[in-house]
């Protein structure tokens, strides 16, 4: 047999041999950009404005919430970061990026907000967001919403979710409820704040804690999908 | 007329298996694999009402996808992977198909010894059916880097083959 027909047979056999189960968990997803449902104010309005813009930039799930298997070591608030661990994590998102430009993805060099739980550091840029753990590193492109946005995305069939969203000067704090009960205390920098947690669970409200008091406000998100809600599609092979 | 939501679904029914599988064959680990699949068809998604109109955007995925791979390939060093699984399904099989399975084992583990780039050209080439200029197309290079790439991986794909079957 020639070479070049036991390469064709060797590769068909390995592409063949990936699990049925791969393809169906990405067959599941619902890829489709959401649109924003804004809540009711539940009180104080001095940072209505800053929520007025609140979208959701993508929304996309498997499964259900609450599997944390592979993120675990996740904190529900920051943690200080082990020793070179944000500068560890900024070096291999910053080459990421610096090959992101091939692949459609710009971005600044220097993140504008490092957000660390445990493990995981989650790094802010002006236009993308880098998300590293033990073993693994993904960026995300094309962030930008002038509200609270968020993005529920997986690992590994893994869902979890990261949130964005402008934090005006006087914000010293920012704390996110969960839909099943969990507060998430977020990381403030930049006028800004960022979270993320180990499942697709919607935040139900948001509150700033300011000099003056903590404000409160109500969000509203679509809920996430699940592999139940789409039908599997079917599968094909051409290309 | 068909809306772009149903497209897109059409789309990535068509198209998933294909990308996944030869990201696959890149990268060399199912969930890595899976999330550079994922992430691909989430730019796509964003993209959607631009790259629907494009007449090659079964070529503009790959191009994604296989960058993508790459990038992840470049990030986590990940040659050099023994597929020791091949093994197993050599032992239950009869005399002669054992052989070509323990042939087809040697050319998977020289595939991992490949750079990924080089990897990644032979995936597309032999896996892909793609053209030299396609491949070119798709890496962002000559297709003179092209042809020198294939040529220098199949003979190293004929010397690392050889040396692997010997020594069993």
């Amino acid at each position: 047999m020639q070479l070049d027909e036991q390469i064709r047979e060797a590769l068909a056999g390995e592409a063949a041999s990936l699990s049925a189960a791969s393809l169906e968990r990405l067959q599941a997803v619902d890829y489709r950009p959401r649109a924003h449902a804004p809540g009711p104010p539940i009180g104080g309005a001095l940072l209505g404005c800053a929520l007025a813009g609140a979208g959701v930039t993508l929304a996309l799930a498997l499964g259900g919430s609450g599997t944390q298997t592979a993120f675990a070591g996740w904190q529900p608030t920051p943690t200080a970061a082990a020793s070179d661990q944000t500068g560890g994590a900024e070096a291999q998102c910053a080459a990421r990026l610096d090959g992101g430009a091939k692949s459609g993805l710009g971005a600044s060099p220097a993140p504008v907000l490092a957000d660390t739980r445990g493990p995981y550091t989650l790094l802010i840029y002006e236009q993308a967001t880098c998300f590293a753990g033990p073993g693994f590193l993904t960026v995300h492109g094309e962030q930008g919403s002038s509200g609270v946005s968020i993005s529920t995305t997986a690992r590994s069939g893994q869902p979890y979710t990261i949130a964005i969203g402008p934090a005006p000067s006087e914000v010293g704090a920012v704390t996110l409820s969960l839909e099943d009960g969990t507060s998430v205390q977020a990381t403030v920098a930049s006028s800004r704040f960022a979270a993320w947690w180990p499942s697709a669970s919607r935040p139900t409200s948001v509150a700033f804690g300011t000099p003056s008091g903590t404000h409160t406000e109500a969000l509203s998100f679509p809920p996430a999908p699940t592999t139940t809600a789409k039908p599997a599609r079917a599968s094909g092979a051409s290309g | 007329m068909r809306r772009p939501q149903d497209e897109f679904d059409g789309f990535v029914s068509e198209q998933c298996e294909r990308l996944l599988r030869t990201v696959y064959l890149i990268v060399r680990d199912p969930a890595t694999a899976e999330d550079v699949t994922q992430e691909t068809l989430l730019r796509l998604a964003r993209r959607w009402p631009r790259v629907r109109h494009m007449r090659h955007r079964n070529a503009y995925a790959r191009r994604i996808a296989v960058n993508l791979a790459l990038d992840e390939c470049s990030a986590r060093r990940r040659e050099g992977e023994a597929l020791e699984r091949q093994g197993a399904v050599t032992a239950g099989a009869g005399a002669e198909e054992g052989e070509r399975l323990e042939q087809r084992a040697d050319l998977i583990a020289a595939l991992g010894e490949l750079s990924p780039r080089a990897r990644a050209v032979i995936v597309l080439r032999y896996y892909g059916d793609l053209s030299e200029a396609q491949i070119a197309e798709t890496l962002g290079c000559s297709v003179g880097t092209v042809k020198t790439t294939t040529s220098r991986a199949l003979s190293k794909l004929r010397r690392q083959g050889g040396k692997i079957h010997a020594a069993r």
